[in-house]
């Protein structure tokens, strides 16, 4: 398969986990409880995959597991080249505590004493995923914001001198 | 991109939504109790009053209560929420 249909893999994998995901933490009450167990091992289901894909595939390869390093964190500090760690760091801690959101759920439908830690870490799931969302923001469409902003500021200030200057 | 992703992420909650929507259907046709027409301990229909509704009568057998675990689990947790809720919550 070409690195193209690995990448296609990977976002069909990240739609599969973030949609089952959302569909559990919207029906987390008691009374569309069935729905939040489907979604739940839908969420367990694609970290699975996600384990048993990125233990098979070979190095070098995009389903690789990231391998977050902080020794790589200090020197992008230092230097600031290359990519930007948290893209390895956010790889690994987001499967992880959304895999023991899904584990401790699955457990707790039949130990009762577990649905408030179940609780807990999926509310911490939730944030480490509104971080995420906010630093892939930030990369990809943070510059193209900067640019238009320095371009809107910088053409609404050419206008306010050619104001002043005009009689 | 992002948008993109957004967009995939939507469509896999509709699908998985949708799937957990019908297994939530057919769990709870699964689990209904099945709807006996009431008789008496003779076999007899149960007494209808004069506008057809079904009345109780001493003969009527008292409805079997399926205990389900969810169910058992849905009141626990109901109660206990009841309990931490004020009534401005929800």
């Amino acid at each position: 398969m070409s690195a193209r249909g690995h990448h296609a893999l990977l976002k069909i994998w990240h739609a599969w986990i973030a949609g089952a995901f959302l569909v559990a933490y919207v029906t987390a009450d008691e009374d569309t409880y069935a729905m939040h167990l489907f979604a739940g091992y839908a969420v367990l289901a694609a970290v699975a995959a996600r384990l048993l894909a990125g233990a098979l595939a070979p190095a070098s390869n995009p389903l690789r597991l990231p391998r977050p390093s902080l020794r790589a964190a200090l020197s992008w500090l230092a230097e600031r080249r290359g990519r930007h760690p948290l893209f390895a760091w956010f790889a690994a801690v987001l499967p992880t505590i959304v895999g023991i959101s899904a584990v401790s759920g699955a457990l707790a439908d039949g130990t009762p004493w577990l649905e408030s830690p179940h609780e807990a870490v999926s509310e911490a799931a939730l944030w480490v995923i509104f971080g995420h969302i906010a630093f892939v923001s930030a990369i990809y469409g943070g510059r193209r914001l900067w640019r238009r902003l320095s371009a809107a500021l910088s053409g609404s200030r050419s206008t306010f001198r050619s104001k002043e200057q005009s009689p | 991109m992002l948008g993109r992703t957004l967009v995939y992420g939507l469509m896999a909650a509709v699908l998985i939504g949708s799937a957990a929507a019908v297994y939530a259907d057919v769990k709870d046709n699964g689990n209904r109790p099945a709807e006996m027409p009431p008789s008496t301990a003779a076999g007899q229909p149960a007494a209808t009053g004069g506008d057809g509704y079904i009345r109780p009568t001493a003969d009527r057998p008292a409805p079997a209560v399926d205990e389900t675990k969810r169910s058992e689990r849905q009141g626990e947790s109901a109660e206990r929420h009841r309990r931490g809720h004020d009534d401005d919550d929800d």
